[in-house]
């Protein structure tokens, strides 16, 4: 099951949030590495690995993107959208993980061909538990073609 | 008169033939008493002295008689010398000639002197005709009496009567004419006519009718007095109508010889007369027809005799119409009738007989059975046997007042519905305007008419109805293609109501237009100014928009620093737990940082739903003062990033809500001042411009400047372009939502990041320009 290095992309404009998130995935060991970028401008600059993420090594393409909406710069949103519009990267599972549980947002995401669209709790105990399940969801248990 | 001048010159004719002759005869007796003297004296030539005898017998007897005479002188002359005388001597010779001479001279001189008695009475030689002899001897005779003077008088009387006047012998030939027969038959010569007959000068019948007319007269000697003969006349070819009398001449011996006509030319009185006849004939056929007309018209008509007020004729209409008996309607009292006091009906009698002007009214008249009948008159003066009548006509109007009733019903009740219909129209809050069509000769809708509006109409537009009316919409409205022209012509053609809402630019306003077609061709447009609820729902659109900002915010924004404390707190318990403290003092700040954060945006989020709900009341705010302030304000942070800031001297008077207008420019400022990265000579300059009509209010620097990409977003609530940016996120969000509660725009011009930005907002004119107003 685990052959290769997993990678997540946290895209995630709070600090604290991401802080939190690398914490309960770092806890449950389900993925070798976690980059994170701070808005929607250095998540496309990632996937297509442009500037200061163009080094394949350090920044390998990643298995599962965490993308927050609302980011500064670029919308998380159009993000999304870029995303599954290429060819190239459309296969990469986007898990919208987000604060705003906005019908609008939700139906939006969809709309861009989310893989799936979470908000985050705000019990500690059900965050914990929601990335851990993401993780061995996507991780583990998703079969992917690559 | 004829008759008498002719009396009267017959018997002075008489005595003087009987003189001359007794004359004679005494001369010629004398003569041969006094014979051997006179030969003895004077010789042979002494016997031309019996020629005295001679001439003044054959002056009194005529030609024949001097003849005669001459010979009897001449044979005695020839007596008297006794066979004394040889034959072929001097003396025998000249006896010869004497008794020759005396011939000649009796001849001569008597028919000298018929001559002249015939052409003092007639002007013809009466004895140049032998059969019109006796009737010459005859009137020569009659004449014989008169002296010269006299037949002069007479003769020149005759000529120049008018009348034709000839005499004819007992064989019906012309003896005598006057001048004027003469031409009648076409002759100029007195000799012409010896010995013609009527059968000459007239048609076989119209002669065979005068001879028989002349023949009755001579056989019976009873004079033909004034007969009408039909003549033609030979002079002017006309057929002449004579009025002729005939009367017999008689001789001596009371023995008729021939006949005296007179015909006088009576064609112009004829003709007078049968001109009357028939004018007279054909009066009484158009007083027939005119009759037939009067009793078969369906108006009654009747004729009132003015003095007694009685109906004296009358048609069968009339009596139709109220119900009396031709009999019963002859004398009828036309108070009997007319229903009306005595006195009006006598005084409008009066009235037209004096002023000899038709009348025409309305009146009831009572029938026989005393019911009532409406008419229309209409009277006027005729004259009737001589005297002046009035004659009414009168036309039963009952039913046509009957459909006058109900019509005026109808008319009542159709402007009773006009006058609804009006007061609607005036008072409606809409406007309203009725148009017509205007097509082309192909058919084609061109333009349209405006036929009428309403106050409310002039009201919206500022279009006043004394203006508007009749006018083409292209020329009212001064536009090439009227408005919504190919919304109207559809209504127009297609009679289907249409409905739209639409802005109208040259009154800058929101119309709802409710456009439909009472009939092919017009159309009236109804709408209403609906700016304000326009207004209204973009306000609350606006509501809207930031109730959703809210809402987003609350469930992002205020949920995220929720998560963190939450998460963190979590996380701290567990280490705690487990017994691990090195992550302590982080976790617990980032847990009152979030807090921190919240209870900013908190504050935040209750200043941004202040604006709009509480407002200061406006005035007029001196835009460059309040700049000034502003400045003064944060001239802590400019001092501190070493900024330059200019203020432009033009910036103008607005009205406004002074305090939240120095909000604006205080968070613009402070933006600017944020945001200048690593520029060297930070500068910020505020003024204005002029952006086609808009008044432009910009705050311009020199720092970072914005990505187009963001001019948008960057006035959204927590948005940042920057994480790591200080601020909240709400600055920009604080102005756009002032600058928009005044009803102005604001944006952000910047050509990308290192060229600066310049934030932009306007307040609309009407901000700017009341104090003008006011003013």
């Amino acid at each position: 099951m685990i052959g290769r290095p997993m990678t997540i992309l946290l895209v995630e404009d709070n600090p604290d949030h991401a802080e939190l998130v690398k914490r309960n995935l770092e806890d449950f060991q389900v993925a070798n590495h976690i980059n994170h970028v701070e808005d929607g401008e250095a998540a496309l600059d990632y996937v297509y690995r442009r500037g200061t993420y163009s080094d394949h090594k350090k920044f390998p393409r990643p298995d599962l993107i965490l993308l927050d909406l609302r980011l500064p710069r670029i919308d998380g949103l159009e993000v999304l959208k870029q995303i599954k519009r290429d060819l190239t990267l459309q296969a990469i599972p986007v898990v919208v993980l987000t604060t705003s549980d906005a019908e609008k947002d939700l139906a939006q995401a969809y709309e861009y061909h989310a893989n799936s669209y979470v908000t985050k709790p705000v019990n500690f105990e059900n965050f914990s538990r929601l990335l851990r399940d993401l993780g061995y969801y996507w991780l583990a248990w998703n079969k992917r073609p690559w | 008169m004829t008759e008498h001048i002719k009396k009267e010159s017959s018997l002075r004719s008489y005595f003087l033939q009987g003189a001359l002759v007794t004359l004679s005869i005494l001369l010629i007796v004398l003569y041969v008493c006094t014979f051997s003297r006179i030969h003895q004296q004077l010789g042979e030539t002494g016997g031309i002295i019996i020629l005295v005898p001679v001439v003044l017998s054959a002056w009194a007897l005529g030609a024949r008689g001097g003849m005669l005479a001459g010979l009897i002188v001449g044979f005695l002359n020839f007596f008297l010398h006794g066979f004394t005388l040889q034959h072929g001597s001097m003396e025998f010779v000249f006896i010869v000639f004497i008794g020759i001479i005396a011939i000649i001279i009796g001849w001569v001189t008597g028919r000298f002197s018929e001559l002249r008695i015939s052409s003092l009475l007639f002007g013809v030689d009466s004895s140049a005709d032998a059969s019109g002899h006796k009737v010459a001897e005859l009137v020569r005779k009659r004449t014989k009496g008169m002296d010269t003077r006299e037949q002069n008088l007479l003769r020149t009387l005759i000529d120049n009567l008018p009348d034709k006047v000839y005499v004819k012998d007992n064989k019906g030939r012309y003896v005598i004419n006057n001048m004027a027969h003469l031409r009648s038959v076409g002759l100029s010569k007195q000799e012409d006519s010896l010995g013609k007959t009527s059968f000459d000068f007239f048609s076989e019948l119209l002669a065979k009718k005068f001879t028989s007319d002349e023949q009755n007269v001579l056989e019976t000697g009873e004079s033909l007095i004034n007969c009408e003969e039909e003549v033609l006349d030979a002079e002017t070819g006309k057929l002449n109508w004579h009025l002729t009398t005939k009367v017999p001449i008689r001789d001596n011996q009371g023995k008729i010889i021939g006949i005296v006509g007179v015909s006088r030319d009576i064609t112009e009185r004829k003709l007078a007369e049968i001109t009357r006849k028939q004018a007279e004939e054909a009066m009484r056929q158009s007083e027939e027809r005119f009759r037939a007309v009067v009793e078969q018209s369906a108006d009654a008509i009747y004729i009132t005799d003015p003095e007694s007020l009685h109906i004296i004729n009358s048609n069968h209409a009339f009596q139709k119409m109220l119900g009396y008996s031709p009999e019963e309607s002859h004398l009828l009292p036309i108070e009997k009738i007319v229903v009306a006091p005595f006195e009006e009906m006598r005084k409008s009698i009066t009235t037209i007989m004096t002023t000899r002007q038709s009348l025409s009214d309305e009146r009831r008249y009572r029938r026989k059975d005393g019911s009532i009948v409406d008419v229309v008159i209409s009277a006027n003066t005729v004259t009737f046997g001589g005297k002046q009548l009035v004659c009414t006509f009168a036309r039963d109007i009952t039913e046509w007042k009957l459909l006058q009733q109900e019509r005026e019903k109808l008319l009542a009740n159709l402007s009773d519905s006009e006058h609804k219909f009006r007061t609607l129209f005036e008072n409606l809050t809409e406007g309203v305007a009725l148009q017509e069509m205007i097509y082309d000769e192909n058919g084609r809708a061109v333009d349209y008419r405006i036929l009428d509006i309403n106050p409310s109409y002039e009201k919206y537009t500022g279009l006043l109805h004394k203006k508007a009316k009749g006018l083409l919409a292209s020329v009212l409205y001064g536009t090439e293609t009227p408005p919504y022209f190919e919304e109207f012509e559809r209504v127009a053609r297609t009679g289907e109501p249409y409905t739209f809402e639409t802005y109208f630019l040259p009154l800058e306003k929101h119309f709802r237009i409710g456009v439909i077609s009472p009939k092919q061709g017009t159309f009236a447009t109804v709408f209403e100014d609906i700016t304000e609820r326009r207004q209204k729902q973009k306000e609350l659109q606006d509501k809207n928009a930031e109730l959703e900002r809210f809402t987003y915010t609350v469930s992002h924004d205020l949920k995220s620093p929720l998560i963190t404390i939450k998460g963190f707190a979590g996380a701290l318990l567990h280490d705690v737990i487990a017994g691990r403290y090195q992550r302590l003092e982080s976790d617990l700040r980032r847990i009152t940082d979030a807090a921190d954060k919240m209870g900013g945006l908190l504050g935040n989020l209750l200043e941004l739903s202040r604006i709009g709900r509480i407002m200061n009341p406006p005035s007029d705010v001196n835009l460059a003062e309040l700049t000034q302030e502003v400045v003064g304000l944060l001239a802590g942070t400019i001092t501190e990033h070493k900024v330059e800031v200019v203020i432009r001297p033009d910036l103008p008077m607005v009205y406004g809500d002074q305090r939240r207008l120095a909000q604006v420019l205080q968070n613009l400022i402070e933006n600017a001042v944020k945001f200048m990265g690593n520029q060297p000579n930070p500068r910020i300059e505020i003024g204005t411009r002029k952006d086609r009509e808009e008044q432009v209010i910009y705050v311009q620097d020199n720092g970072i400047g914005v990505d187009p990409h963001y001019h948008e977003t960057v006035f959204g609530l927590f948005n940042k372009l920057d994480t790591g940016a200080q601020g909240t996120g709400i600055g920009l969000a604080l102005v756009r939502r002032i600058v928009e509660i005044h009803g102005g725009r604001v944006w952000v011009e910047s050509q990308g990041k290192g060229f600066g930005a310049t934030f932009c907002f306007t307040l609309p004119t009407n901000h700017i320009t009341r104090k003008e107003h006011e003013q």
